[in-house]
């Protein structure tokens, strides 16, 4: 008898993957860059066994949110996708049963993430030696980001065990995630704003990816409840881990032989498809749609985006909400200060979702047309590709128009905040304009990125092999860079102990405009692509290939905008 | 966007000048030059990989030739490529379907697609539901029709802009033989509404009844394109009989191979099989030779070569 014999078999497939060793290598290359970086940036005067603890718990964070993402985007998919395309059945016609599947699915998925974190722990080690971090505490820091790799790619399986698509399963363990890394944080502030106790780290933590990591830090861990809270919270992610793995397990050898229920009885379908794709529905409004431009119609027809949108944001605005009004509070007390911070914490939580949203929308419809071949179907129509991006762009105008108002609305109200009133958040007038700049770029960048999310978006569906990879691609591009600035920035000012506000005026500043930059390079390289290339992406054809061919007028089909769309 | 009518009504329905399409190092299509008249139910026969859906994407405008040009209607596919999506229908070797839309939904998108005017259109997806037989499944859901019925609403959504050229690729795969005859029937149907049907199919036996003219197609060479009747005659391909003696059959064997006539003499079970060189020699060689041997002669018949058997001989079943 072969022990796990799926897990064999993806560990070898896995091993032949060039992107095995591509994310070791540059998750390697990322820590060591940050800790260079603030290595070099730390004044002479500074001990080094503080820049050390420094470097060591900027590096952490780092991975944990590396470890925290990666169930979204590597295994959230990953039995759904089998299930879409009827290749599970064939593996449950063996005599595979559910653990063998689910745990060779968690070998496939979890290698390449956890051969990143292998590379990251000597990066990591590094700090050890500069002194300042306990063995102990490197041992536990370890401890905690493997067990948040874990939950994470296991809270994935779960869902990908129990839903079929990609856009659902993907929300829905982004959310059960930010359930546990976010609210439960949320939460135990929120209560130590509002009723005080001196400790935030508390029973709030003991289930969030969150409190498995701070308390792994010495300075927790040597705090009076320190080591209880911490083993306490292994015990519970190890048995969240075990839970989900077995949920997985059991349910999938059922749920894969579940066509969708409205598939199943198509002569009746239920009123909540029909709500949900408008179906029957012969409105004024839906025929003028189709009208004006039918990918418009096509692309807005379902409405179970501007459900994930709203719940989002409202979900952070009233978090945010609970921030604002606590800083009013206990504008008295040193908590203001906390609640100010956290509240635009939460304001930039809500920016970033907000983008994650729009990434998944903006490459959703063109990325399962182009996977199912509808996309070939309506490129043999007279409909125009300029025209499916116009009724693409029309549809994430109709789905994010409000939130982005909504969103935009938490940047003013911040702004007017810092700048106007006499609150917690107007304490020191030089950090006024600091926070304003925040305020105004962020609300700029918002709009930039989400323009160049939406472009770069349609790029990668049509040219990524699944969804999950177009939206990491996505993301990628227009948002990784503005976020490794942002720990730079932070990494900065923890190491040199505060800076001045014109430094932190500049940072801003460079900040905005370098994302800025990206966001408006990206977006006009990947509209020109499509616009230009549009039916070469979609046949999937490579452009190089046509230019090794020799042809009577080789480039015209590619360089001609006018003719080809 | 109205197409002008043709007025020259002699252009072929699709023409192709050295049609090539590269892959890489790959040639998928090489140099054809193939012509399909208006009205014609034209089968396209290759193995898989021979290039028959490389050809039917480039006349869909949907992938560009390396080199090479066709016409569709008089239409250039690449320089006129917005005209050529009016006047065909293409139906891919997949479903591509909306399985969350209704039938009437998906038929009103594409509807929508093509421009026909709101007005007219849910006359339009009615009466080509009756063509295909799909009347009765007007509010169902897509996902949950069978096979075959989505791959008649394929045939459907070909039909909604009444497209004068319908290239199908492989429109029978799959099906079971109820729903192939009941595709075929339809077809026919199309062909007498004045259509031009380009399929392409692996049931070459369904092929050789149904369409009047075929073209055969290996590792991107067209082999042959003419009647399907007169395939066998044209490829060159020999008659074969079955030939039963009385007496020494290896002496039979020896007579007949002598003659140059003959191409090729089996042994089998009982019968020698005769492949004369070509479809013009006369059978009768066959009878004389043995009678003036000596043997005694009682049975000769003529096998009747398929379109498959053709096919088989005409083809090595190379791919790329």
């Amino acid at each position: 008898m072969t022990f796990l014999p799926i897990v064999g078999r993806e560990l070898r497939v896995a091993a032949r993957r060039p992107a095995t060793y591509r994310v070791r290598f540059f998750a390697a290359l990322a820590v060591l860059a940050f800790g260079f970086v603030t290595l070099a940036s730390a004044p002479a005067s500074t001990p080094t066994h503080q820049v050390s603890e420094a470097i060591f718990a900027l590096e952490a964070v780092i991975s944990f949110a590396f470890c925290l993402l990666s169930g979204v985007f590597l295994t959230a998919d990953c039995l759904s996708v089998e299930k879409r395309d009827g290749t599970l059945g064939l593996l449950f016609l063996t005599d595979l049963n559910g653990f063998d599947v689910v745990l060779g699915k968690l070998a496939a998925t979890s290698i390449q993430s956890i051969y990143g974190l292998l590379a990251i722990f000597p990066m990591l080690g590094l700090s050890l030696l500069l002194g300042g971090v306990t063995s102990g505490e490197f041992a536990r820091v370890l401890l905690a980001l493997l067990l948040v790799l874990l939950f994470s790619l296991a809270m994935g399986l779960a869902v990908s065990a129990a839903g079929r698509e990609t856009r659902r399963t993907m929300v829905l363990t982004f959310g059960l995630l930010f359930f546990f890394a976010g609210l439960f944080p949320a939460f135990a502030w929120l209560q130590e704003i509002f009723l005080g106790g001196g400790a935030v780290i508390g029973n709030w933590f003991l289930p969030s990816p969150v409190g498995v990591l701070m308390t792994a830090f010495d300075s927790y861990y040597r705090a009076g409840r320190g080591p209880a809270m911490f083993w306490t919270s292994v015990g519970i992610f190890c048995a969240f881990v075990l839970g989900a793995l077995s949920f997985a397990s059991l349910l999938l050898p059922r749920s894969f032989r579940e066509e969708e229920r409205e598939l199943a009885h198509g002569s009746k379908i239920s009123f909540g498809w029909r709500a949900r794709f408008r179906i029957g529905r012969r409105s004024p409004a839906r025929r003028a749609k189709l009208e004006l431009n039918p990918f418009y119609w096509l692309a807005a027809r379902e409405r179970l985006v501007r459900l994930i949108v709203w719940v989002a944001v409202v979900t952070l605005g009233a978090i945010w909400s609970g921030f604002v009004v606590g800083a009013f509070a206990t504008r008295q007390s040193g908590r203001g200060d906390d609640a100010v911070g956290i509240s635009f914490l939460t304001a930039f939580a809500l920016h970033v979702v907000l983008k994650g949203i729009v990434a998944l929308e903006a490459s959703r419809r063109l990325s399962e047309d182009h996977y199912s071949g509808a996309l070939e179907l309506l490129l043999a129509t007279p409909l125009l590709p300029r025209t499916i991006l116009r009724g693409q762009w029309l549809a994430l105008r109709e789905h994010f128009a409000k939130p982005i108002l909504a969103v935009l609305l938490v940047n003013g109200t911040l702004f007017w905040l810092v700048g106007f009133s006499k609150s917690a958040f107007g304490t020191d007038p030089e950090l006024r304009t600091a926070f304003c700049a925040m305020c105004l770029g962020g609300a700029l960048v918002l709009l930039l990125d989400v323009r160049a999310l939406g472009w770069v978006g349609m790029l990668t569906a049509l040219r990524s092999k699944s969804h999950a990879r177009a939206v990491l691609a996505t993301l990628g591009r227009i948002m990784l860079l503005p976020w490794a600035g942002i720990f730079v920035f932070v990494m900065l000012s923890i190491v040199r102990q505060g800076m001045s506000v014109k430094i932190i005026n500049e940072l801003v500043i460079l900040w905005f405009v370098g994302g800025a930059i990206i966001s408006l390079t990206a977006a006009a390289k990947a509209k020109r692509r499509l616009l230009s290339q549009f039916r070469t992406l979609a046949s999937g054809a490579k452009v190089k290939l046509l230019k090794d061919v020799s042809r009577p007028n080789p480039l015209a089909w590619r360089i001609d905008p006018g003719r080809c769309v | 966007m109205s197409i002008p009518p043709d007025p020259n009504n002699n252009v072929p329905a699709v023409q192709t000048f050295a049609l090539t399409r590269v892959y890489g190092p790959m040639v998928a299509l090489n140099a054809l030059n193939l012509t399909v008249n208006r009205g014609d139910l034209f089968g396209f026969i290759g193995s898989n990989g021979a290039g028959k859906t490389t050809t039917l994407r480039i006349l869909a405008t949907f992938l560009a030739p390396s080199a090479g040009t066709a016409q569709v209607l008089g239409h250039d596919v690449v320089r006129d490529a917005d005209a050529v999506r009016h006047v065909i229908g293409y139906m891919p070797d997949f479903f591509g379907v909306y399985k969350d839309m209704e039938v009437t939904e998906y038929l009103d998108f594409f509807g929508a697609c093509y421009k026909i005017p709101s007005a007219q259109r849910e006359k339009t997806v009615n009466d080509v539901l009756e063509l295909v037989g799909l009347s009765e499944k007007k509010g169902a859901l897509i996902g949950a029709l069978s096979r075959g019925m989505q791959q008649r609403l394929g045939l459907a959504r070909v039909l909604i802009h009444d497209p004068q050229v319908l290239l199908l690729d492989e429109p029978a795969s799959g099906l079971d033989p109820r729903a192939r005859i009941e595709m075929m029937a339809i077809l026919q149907e199309l062909q007498k509404m004045g259509k031009t049907v380009i399929i392409s199919s692996h049931i070459l036996s369904e092929l050789e009844t149904l369409c009047n003219r075929v073209a055969i197609i290996e590792k991107g060479k067209l082999i042959y394109t003419g009647p399907a009747q007169g395939m066998r005659d044209q490829m060159a391909v020999g008659r074969v009989f079955w030939v039963k003696i009385i007496g020494d059959e290896t002496r039979a064997v020896e007579l007949l191979k002598a003659r140059p006539e003959v191409n090729q003499v089996e042994h089998t079970e009982g019968r020698l099989k005769v492949t004369l060189n070509d479809h013009e020699t006369d059978p009768g060689c066959v009878a004389e030779t043995l009678v003036h041997g000596g043997l005694k002669l009682i049975g000769l018949e003529e096998e009747e070569l398929g379109l498959e058997e053709v096919f088989m001989r005409v083809t090595r079943g190379e791919t790329q």
